[in-house]
C-alpha cells in the first residue's frame, strides 16, 4: 500500500541543490521523527550521480502520475474542494487539520467537511498522537489512502463479482455500501426500504428480515467487513513501536513500521470483530437505541466518526460497514489469472485454479503462494458445473501441469501454487503487446530474449539470438534502455592493441516494472483527462447527433480505461513492486 | 603475431602480368603486402595492419592493393563484425565463418530470405510431429531433404528464434497427448496455443501507451491530453 510521507517535489529539489556536493551524508528529520526520512547520497561527479538522480527523478514521476490520477478520481466523484484536500494529503504526507488549513489556504470549517467526506469514503484514516510538550493532550492526524482511492475506478467490477456471486439483492445492498462509502445496516435498510414505498408494516419487517440474511451472506463471504476503528491513539515514542524487529535467522533488521503502518493496524479490526454477522435482536436493540433513522440515508452521511477536530455526532458503538477491498481484489485476482490459465492449459486447467484460489484460507491480494488441502479443493470443484465431473485423477494430474507442490499435514494433502508463474505470464501478455506495438518485431525479438533470460548478455550475442543485424540490435537496444526498459552496462575489453567498450544488457523486472506502472498511470491519468474532456463538451452541445457520437466515444474511452485498470491490477495491485 | 616468411615462389613476377614489367622496387612492396595477407588466412587483413606490418606508405599501399585485386590475386570481403573497415584475403582463401558470420549471411548481411525458409521448414515438422525435440525436427528435416546442409545446433538456433517470435513454445514433455512421441520431461517444441482467453494489451490498444511524446506530456502542458493529435486521429476531431 502506497502511503505518502514526504513532498516530492521538496525531495528533488533538494536532491538537485546538493548536485554539486562531493560525498554527502544527508538525514532529514521532518517534523516528527517517525516522518523521518534518511537517506545517503555519495554525489560526485561520476556516472553514478546522474544514475542516482535519474532514479530519484524517476521516482518522482512515478509518484506524481498517481497522485494527479487520485486527484482527478476524488474530483469526478467529490468535487474540486475535496479533491484539493486529497491531493494535498497525498502530496505532503500525513497531516493534523491545522497543516491542511495552512498548505491549502482553505477554511477551517471548509477543510472538516471534506475531511469528513474522505473518511466517509475511505479514503483517508485518522489516528491520534500525542501532542509535542504535553503528556496527555492528543492531536489528530489525518492520513491518505491511496489504494482506496484508485479502488473507486473499479466499482462496477466488484458490483459484478458480488452479483456473479450472491444475485442481484446481494448487489443492490452492497451498492448502498459503495455509494455511501460506510453505513450502518439500519441506514442501509432505510435505503432500501425508501425506494419500495407500497409496503405496509408486516412487508416491510419481511423484507427486513430478507436484507439481514442479504447482508450476512455478504460479510459471510467477506465481501463486507466493519470499517476500522475511527481514531486509534498512536505513540511513536514508546518503547514498543520503536524497536525494530529482527527475524530468527535473518542478516538483515527489519526497519521499526512507519507511524502509519502502526496506525493502519491499530485501527483494524480483529477479524472475529469484522466479519461478525448481525443477529435480529442486535438490530432491533440497534433500532431501540436510536430511535429512529429518518434522516435520508441515500445521501452521503458525515457524521459517524469521533474525530477529535471533527466534532462527534453518532456513538461510536454504532457498527459502521464498508466494502472489504482486499477480498474484492483477491476475487479480481482470481478471475485475471485464471482467463490466464485457461487459456494456457485449458477450460478444467482455469476451472481447478480457482478451485485453489477459493479454497486457500487467507486470501491476501499482495500473496503469492496460496495452499489448500486436496478436500476443500474438491469442495470446491463440486461447487461449479465445470468441476463436478471432474474425477481425482484428472485433478491431481492438473494440479502437476499447475505445477503445485505438495505437502502433508496434520495427514491431509496440502497443495501449494507459486502464482508469480501466472502473474507473470499475465504481464508478459500485456508488456510483450505493448513492446510489440512500440518498437516493432526487433524490439518484440530483443526484449523477450532479455525477459526470459534474466541475466546480462552482450550486443553481439543478441543480435545472434534474435537473427537481427548487429547495428540494429544496438539501435533496439539502445532506444529500450532510454525509455528506462532494460539496463546497461559496459565493461572494457582489453585487446592486444587496443580497449574496445562492450555494452551488456539486462532486463530486472522489478525495475522495468515500476517503468510500466509509471506508464500505466499517466496513460490512466490521460485517458480520464479525455473522458472529462468530453463530459464538459456534453454539457454544451445540443444536436442530438453529436450528443450520441460523444457518448459512443465516451464509452470507448471509458471501457479503455477498465482494461488499462486490469494492467494497474497486475502490476500494482497483485504484485509487490509498489 | 609471428608473420610467416612470405612465399619466394609465389612473389616471383608472374611473366604474363601486366606486372612483369613493374620496377623491382615494387614488386618488393608487392611481395609484402602479399605476405601480411596470407599470413591471415581465410580470416583476412585490414587495411591498417597491413600498413603498420609492412610499413608502406599509404599511398604506395593503396596502389599496390589495387593492382593486386586488378590481377585476382587477392579479394575483398566484408567483415560482418566491422562493416566500415576493408579486408582482404588471398583470391583462393574462403573467408571463415567468424567474417562472414556463417550460414546465416550472404555478402556481410543477414540473409533472411534463407532464414525465413528455414523458419518455416521447422514450423512445418512441428506441425506434422505435433510436438518434437530438436534432433526430431532436425531428422524429420533431413528425411525430407537428403541434401540438407544445416547442423543440428543451427536447426536449434532458428528453433530459439522461433519460440522468441512466440510462435513456437518450449515445454516439457508430459509423454501423453500430443507429447506421445516424445519421452517425458525432454525438452521440445510445439506450435504456440493460440487461445481466446490471452489478454491483449491495454496500453498498446490505446494512443498514450505506444505514443512517443508519453514522457513529455502533462495536463497542463504544451504537450496535453487535451490537444492531443493521436487521440483526434483515433476518436476523430470534430468531437475535440
Ligand atoms: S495524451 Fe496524446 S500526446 Fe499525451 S501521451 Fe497520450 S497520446 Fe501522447
Amino acid at each position: 500500500m502506497i502511503i505518502y510521507r514526504l513532498s516530492q517535489p521538496v525531495l528533488l529539489d533538494f536532491v538537485s541543490s546538493l548536485y554539486r556536493s562531493i560525498a554527502l551524508a544527508v538525514s532529514l528529520r521532518l517534523r516528527h521523527r517517525t516522518r523521518h526520512i534518511g537517506f545517503f547520497i555519495s554525489l560526485k561527479h561520476s556516472p553514478l550521480c546522474s544514475l542516482t538522480l535519474s532514479v530519484t527523478r524517476r521516482f518522482t514521476m512515478v509518484r506524481q502520475h498517481a497522485t494527479k490520477l487520485a486527484v482527478e478520481i476524488i474530483s469526478s466523484h467529490s468535487g474540486d474542494l475535496v479533491a484539493k484536500v486529497c491531493g494535498c494529503l497525498l502530496q505532503h504526507g500525513t497531516l493534523s487539520l491545522q497543516e491542511i488549513v495552512r498548505f491549502t489556504d482553505m477554511m477551517g470549517s471548509n477543510v472538516k467537511n471534506c475531511l469528513f467526506v474522505l473518511i466517509q469514503h475511505n479514503c483517508v484514516q485518522a489516528f491520534s498522537t500525542p501532542r509535542k510538550g504535553s503528556s496527555d493532550k492528543t492531536m489528530t492526524q489525518y492520513m491518505a489512502i491511496f489504494d482506496n482511492i484508485i479502488n473507486r475506478m473499479r466499482f462496477s467490477k466488484f458490483l459484478s463479482i458480488v452479483k456473479g456471486d450472491l444475485g442481484p439483492e446481494a448487489e443492490a445492498l452492497f451498492e448502498g455500501l459503495l455509494q455511501n462509502g460506510r453505513l450502518t445496516f439500519e441506514q442501509l435498510v432505510e435505503r432500501s426500504i425508501s425506494k419500495e414505498q407500497h409496503m405496509d408494516q408486516a412487508m416491510r419487517e419481511n423484507h427486513q428480515s430478507e436484507l439481514r440474511a442479504c447482508f450476512n451472506n455478504l460479510v459471510r463471504w467477506h465481501y463486507v467487513e466493519q470499517c476500522p476503528r475511527p481514531e486509534p491513539f498512536i505513540d511513536p515514542d514508546s518503547e514498543d513501536q520503536l524497536k525494530p524487529t529482527k527475524r530468527r535467522g535473518a542478516m538483515t533488521v527489519e526497519q521499526p513500521p512507519s507511524i502509519e503502518q502502526q496506525a493502519f493496524e491499530a485501527a483494524t479490526l480483529a477479524a472475529s470483530e469484522r466479519f461478525s454477522e448481525i443477529s435480529e435482536s442486535s438490530v432491533e436493540s440497534a433500532e431501540d437505541g436510536t430511535g429512529n433513522h429518518s434522516s435520508a440515508t441515500g445521501h452521503k452521511r458525515k457524521h459517524e466518526t469521533s474525530q477529535s477536530d471533527l466534532d462527534p455526532v453518532v456513538s461510536v458503538t454504532e457498527k459502521f460497514w464498508r466494502a472489504n477491498f482486499e477480498k474484492l481484489l483477491y476475487c479480481l485476482k482470481t478471475k485475471i489469472c485464471a482467463e490466464n490459465v485457461r487459456s494456457r492449459l485449458g477450460v478444467d486447467a482455469g476451472v481447478v485454479f480457482e478451485a485453489i484460489m477459493e479454497a486457500n484460507t487467507e486470501q491476501k491480494v499482495k500473496d503469492v503462494i496460496v495452499s489448500a488441502t486436496l478436500d476443500r479443493i474438491l469442495d470446491q470443484l463440486r461447487d461449479k458445473p465445470a468441476g463436478i465431473s471432474m474425477t481425482l485423477d484428472h485433478v491431481r494430474t492438473i494440479l502437476d501441469e499447475l505445477h503445485c507442490k505438495q505437502s502433508t499435514e496434520k495427514l491431509e494433502a496440502i497443495y501449494s501454487l507459486d502464482l508469480n508463474e501466472t502473474l507473470e505470464a499475465c504481464q508478459n501478455d500485456e508488456i510483450e503487446a505493448l513492446v510489440k506495438a512500440r518498437y516493432g518485431d526487433q524490439g518484440y525479438k530483443i526484449f523477450r530474449l532479455l525477459s526470459t533470460r534474466g541475466q546480462l548478455i552482450e550486443t553481439d550475442r543478441i543480435a545472434e539470438f534474435t537473427f537481427v543485424e548487429k547495428k540494429e540490435a544496438h539501435q533496439m537496444l539502445y532506444r529500450l534502455w532510454k525509455d528506462e526498459y532494460i539496463e546497461s552496462k559496459k565493461i572494457q575489453s582489453q585487446g592486444s592493441r587496443d580497449t574496445a567498450n562492450i555494452f551488456l544488457w539486462r532486463l530486472d523486472r522489478k525495475a522495468f516494472s515500476k517503468t510500466v506502472i509509471d506508464d500505466i498511470f499517466h496513460a490512466a491519468l490521460n485517458l480520464t483527462e479525455k473522458i472529462s474532456q468530453l463530459v464538459e463538451k456534453q454539457h454544451k452541445i445540443l444536436e442530438d447527433d453529436m450528443i450520441k457520437k460523444l457518448i459512443q466515444k465516451k464509452t470507448i474511452l471509458q471501457l479503455s480505461l477498465l482494461k488499462l485498470d486490469d494492467s494497474l491490477l497486475l502490476f500494482h495491485d497483485f504484485s509487490n513492486y509498489t | 603475431m609471428s608473420t610467416p616468411e612470405p612465399s619466394r615462389k609465389r612473389a616471383r613476377p608472374d611473366p604474363n602480368s601486366r606486372l612483369a614489367t613493374a620496377p623491382v622496387q615494387a614488386l618488393t612492396e608487392r611481395d609484402k603486402v602479399l605476405a601480411s595477407i596470407r599470413s591471415r588466412g581465410n580470416r583476412g587483413i585490414w587495411l591498417a595492419d597491413i600498413k603498420r606490418e609492412s610499413e608502406i606508405p599509404q599511398n604506395i599501399l593503396q596502389k599496390q592493393i589495387k593492382m593486386l585485386l586488378a590481377t585476382n590475386l587477392i579479394k575483398e570481403v566484408k567483415d560482418i563484425r566491422h562493416k566500415a573497415k576493408k579486408v582482404y584475403m588471398l583470391s583462393e582463401f574462403e573467408p571463415s565463418e567468424e567474417i562472414t558470420g556463417g550460414t546465416w549471411f550472404s555478402g556481410g548481411s543477414l540473409n533472411t530470405e534463407v532464414i525465413n525458409d528455414v523458419k518455416k521448414r521447422c514450423k512445418q515438422q512441428i506441425t506434422v510431429l505435433k510436438a518434437a525435440t530438436a534432433d526430431m525436427i532436425w531428422k524429420g528435416m533431413k528425411r525430407s531433404d537428403a541434401n540438407l546442409i544445416y547442423t543440428l545446433q543451427q536447426i536449434g538456433d532458428v528453433l530459439e528464434a522461433l519460440v522468441l517470435d512466440k510462435e513456437v513454445e518450449e515445454v516439457k514433455s508430459t509423454g501423453k497427448g500430443d507429447f506421445v512421441n516424445v519421452p517425458a520431461g525432454k525438452v521440445c517444441y510445439r506450435t504456440v496455443q493460440k487461445s481466446s482467453g490471452a489478454r491483449t494489451g491495454a496500453l498498446a490498444s490505446i494512443p498514450c501507451g505506444v505514443c512517443p511524446r508519453l514522457r513529455d506530456c502533462t495536463p497542463d502542458g504544451v504537450i496535453s491530453p487535451r490537444n492531443c493529435e493521436y487521440y483526434k486521429k483515433w476518436l476523430g476531431a470534430d468531437l475535440f
